[in-house]
């Protein structure tokens, strides 16, 4: 039965017009699979797949958590250990101090000045605060401005050199060798002044606004460099720099000498060689009495 | 006696066996034969990389026509977004009104019946196929290839005992 029944299916199929059977007599099974095992061998070699294979998928299981922990505890350890915050104090020993921030910015620091300064300068803003006299040439950096903060007045830079000097009397004076630099009371940045090169400040308690004043040299650096430079300046300047700078008191006797003019360049001189200098210059004698020192005809 | 095939040799009986008809499956989606051969060649890369594709498992085979029509279908998407950004590339409308799944099964027998026609002897084959293709009487085939009638109903029973051999698991489960 099931053998006609076969048969006669068999004859229909036969007989039956084939859809498909020129398409499966074009397609060239031999070709083929020669390109099959041509292809195969080319992809064979399964270096990187062999890695991901299950058996191995351990290993990177294993890999992605140890780089996990160690980013873990490499972040704890620079957050809670690391000193980015860490403040540190310069005291300046006798005759003065330069030494380096984080940054790059060289900073003298005159007899008693003390310097507060954290290890590390952060990247947005640098601070640091002063009291006493510095002289800062700050790395330039545009987008982390310096603040020095000194008693109630900010000094606020990009890049420049300057000289800060505070006084016991609580007065400030800023003097800017290069660069320009913001000189405010603290929380008044609207009312900071701009100081230019060649251009100081002097901030005193009592006083209502900030002037901006040329300096007509770099002798206020002389704490530093040992330098004075009088080019046409009045005796009458020269003496109260020299009384500033050497911190002693200086009296002449007669006011007319005071309108002579002085060109000289001290280097590295002491009061008394200066005094000389002057002294034979004009034909002046001195005499030293109680600290003071005493100039006359 | 029956050594058990190695694995290469199991895959390669794989690939003969399914090759032409999935082609012309695929062949049925894309229309063109070289896509057709493409898309399956790299179906059995796959399947070869795999390494752990079973034809014997049931549904094995409707399986790997499956997998076939979904290369082709991605075929087409791709195809139809090509055609999406440059339109003057894609001049043949390409939908199918039917399902070429349905064909599976047919294409499957004409499959059979072209390995069963290749495992006959050329001259066996010959013969069957002037009789039953092209429907021609026995004495004009024995007179034109210079046969006796009788070698030529013996060359015709036997191609037709083959057939029967090997179609018959086929033909049980088709309908005409």
């Amino acid at each position: 039965m099931e053998m006609q029944d076969t048969d006669s299916k068999l004859d229909r199929f036969l007989k039956k017009e084939k859809s498909y059977l020129e398409d499966l007599k074009e397609v060239d099974l031999k070709k083929n699979w020669v390109r099959f095992q041509q292809t195969e061998k080319v992809r064979s070699p399964k270096a990187v797949d062999y890695l991901f294979r299950p058996k191995y998928r351990f290993l990177f299981r294993a890999a992605a958590a140890a780089i996990l922990l160690l980013v873990v505890v490499s972040g704890l350890y620079i957050t809670t250990y690391l000193p980015t915050d860490h403040m540190v104090q310069a005291c300046a020993e006798p005759g003065h101090t330069d030494f380096l921030l984080s940054d790059g910015t060289a900073i003298s620091l005159n007899v008693g000045a003390v310097l507060n300064y954290p290890e590390k300068l952060k990247h947005r803003v640098r601070e640091v605060s002063l009291s006493g006299e510095a002289f800062f040439e700050v790395k330039r950096a545009d987008k982390s401005p310096f603040y020095v903060y000194v008693g109630e007045m900010i000094v606020q830079v990009a890049g420049t050199s300057f000289n800060i000097r505070e006084d016991v009397s609580g007065s400030i004076e800023v003097s800017v060798i290069e660069g320009k630099v913001l000189f405010y009371p603290s929380g008044m940045e609207d009312e900071a002044i701009r100081l230019s090169a060649g251009q100081r400040s002097v901030y005193r308690a009592d006083q209502q606004e900030l002037e901006i004043e040329e300096t007509a040299s770099e002798n206020f650096l002389f704490w530093k460099t040992g330098t004075l430079i009088y080019e046409d300046t009045p005796l009458q300047k020269v003496f109260v720099e020299l009384e500033l700078y050497f911190k002693r008191k200086i009296v002449m006797e007669d006011p007319e000498i005071l309108k002579n003019r002085w060109y000289s360049t001290h280097q590295g001189q002491t009061l008394y060689e200066i005094i000389d200098e002057l002294c034979l210059y004009f034909d002046l004698e001195w005499i030293e009495r109680n600290d003071t020192i005493l100039v006359q005809k | 006696m029956s050594k058990k095939p190695t694995a290469n040799q199991a895959f390669e009986m794989l690939f003969n066996e399914y090759f032409r008809p999935l082609t012309v499956f695929a062949k049925q989606y894309v229309r063109i034969q070289e896509v057709a051969e493409d898309i399956v060649q790299d179906l059995f890369l796959y399947l070869h990389e795999k390494g752990d594709f079973d034809i014997t498992k049931e549904g094995a085979a409707y399986q790997l026509y499956k997998l076939v029509r979904y290369r082709c279908l991605n075929h087409i998407e791709y195809q139809r977004i090509r055609k999406k950004q440059n339109p003057e590339i894609w001049t043949e409308a390409q939908n199918n009104p039917y399902d070429p799944l349905e064909a599976v099964a047919l294409i499957e027998l004409e499959h059979k019946y072209l390995q069963a026609l290749e495992s006959l002897s050329p001259k066996c084959r010959e013969v069957f196929e002037k009789s039953r293709l092209e429907g021609r009487k026995n004495q004009e085939i024995a007179d034109e290839m210079k046969l006796s009638k009788r070698t030529v109903e013996t060359h015709v029973s036997n191609a037709l005992k083959v057939m029967r051999k090997i179609l018959k698991e086929y033909l049980r489960v088709i309908v005409f």
